[in-house]
């Protein structure tokens, strides 16, 4: 049975960098997936995360709920995702950057990169607080409330930002979908 | 329906969302590289921990943390020479907690045989791997296997006083 997380965090806090480094394994993936989803950039992506693990290990002293500790360094991540968009011009996307697919019809089973690439160009047609909200509620699966704790939205505004990026989706991938 | 049938109910949408739920393999350098800041912090300062027994706490820590693996030849303070083989690269560095695993910072010279880089290094115990073409990670293999804080085979050196 693995050891809680609060338990890690408590070991963390007292100067346990094994600690530190076990509950970051827990959450990479999820933490990578965000980062590069969100800022649709490899090198921004490794940039945001060495950022956010950087400073909640500096801030482990300020985790007040320990056993949540999942939402609490995503929600650094959040921030800095956030600073990163804000701070300039958007960086280009890999898949824009590497886009050999033009208009082409992708079928997901055919060609899974080429799938993959046409979601990048999708994700980054939402305006960022869409596909925030459309990442967290469907592949990192956090609840609405959870959701509304991470980043300081409203529940009915987060909803109004899932639905649309919804739709905006099914609007860019109608056309080269072939489910 | 709620947000989740949606999803389900929509084979697009569901595919996208199946497809972006893959992990993906971004950040792992540079989560190794927090790390390595982080360990090199906790040595320099090792009374940040909070409570009033952080020091001695965080100096075991810095010890115990990444186990001991020696190289086959004990290293002294003198110098440590770390060679590969690997007689098909172009080019090998040598990343590791003495140069905050940048692959600019070392690179290896290629010999007779095997590329070698011999570096000074204070006494302690190290972690390290090489960086062949850019972009392959690889642990020594004159030491036993380890692997780094996520998993990744990697190596480490003792150097003695």
């Amino acid at each position: 049975m693995s050891v809680p997380d609060a338990d890690l965090v408590h070991q963390a806090q007292r100067g346990d960098l094994n600690a530190y480094a076990e509950l970051v394994n827990r959450y990479r993936t999820g933490l990578q997936r965000y980062a590069l989803h969100l800022l649709g950039n490899r090198e921004e992506a490794e940039e945001a995360l060495q950022d956010s693990l950087l400073r909640a290990h500096r801030a482990l002293g300020q985790c007040q709920q320990p056993e949540r500790f999942r939402g609490w360094l995503v929600r650094i991540l959040v921030n800095r995702c956030r600073t990163r968009l804000a701070r300039s011009a958007p960086p280009v996307r890999d898949a824009e950057r590497d886009s050999a697919l033009d208009n082409a019809s992708v079928e997901p089973a055919a060609d899974h990169r080429a799938w993959a690439e046409e979601i990048q160009r999708a994700l980054g047609a939402l305006v960022s607080d869409q596909r925030e909200a459309f990442l967290l509620r469907h592949v990192e699966e956090f609840s609405y409330e959870e959701m509304a704790e991470l980043t300081g939205v409203s529940v009915p505004a987060l909803k109004m930002r899932v639905s649309r990026a919804c739709e905006r989706l099914r609007a860019e991938l109608r056309e080269v979908y072939r489910g | 329906m709620d947000d989740e049938n949606e999803i389900r109910s929509d084979p697009l949408l569901s595919d996208l969302v199946s497809t972006l739920r893959h992990p993906v393999a971004v950040g792992d350098r540079a989560m190794e590289q927090v790390m390595a800041q982080l360990r090199k912090e906790s040595r320099r300062a090792p009374w940040r921990g909070r409570a009033g027994l952080a020091t001695a706490l965080a100096a075991s820590v810095a010890l115990a943390v990444f186990g001991s693996r020696r190289l086959g030849q004990p290293a002294t303070a003198g110098g440590v020479t770390f060679a590969l083989s690997a007689p098909s690269a172009a080019r090998v560095s040598l990343i590791g907690d003495f140069n905050d695993w940048n692959p600019e910072a070392n690179p290896l010279r290629r010999g007779e045989g095997q590329w070698s880089v011999t570096l000074k290094l204070k006494p302690g115990r190290y972690r390290y791997s090489f960086v062949v073409d850019g972009s392959s990670w690889r642990a020594d293999p004159r030491t036993p296997p380890a692997e780094d804080d996520f998993g990744t085979p990697t190596s480490a050196v003792t150097v003695a006083n």
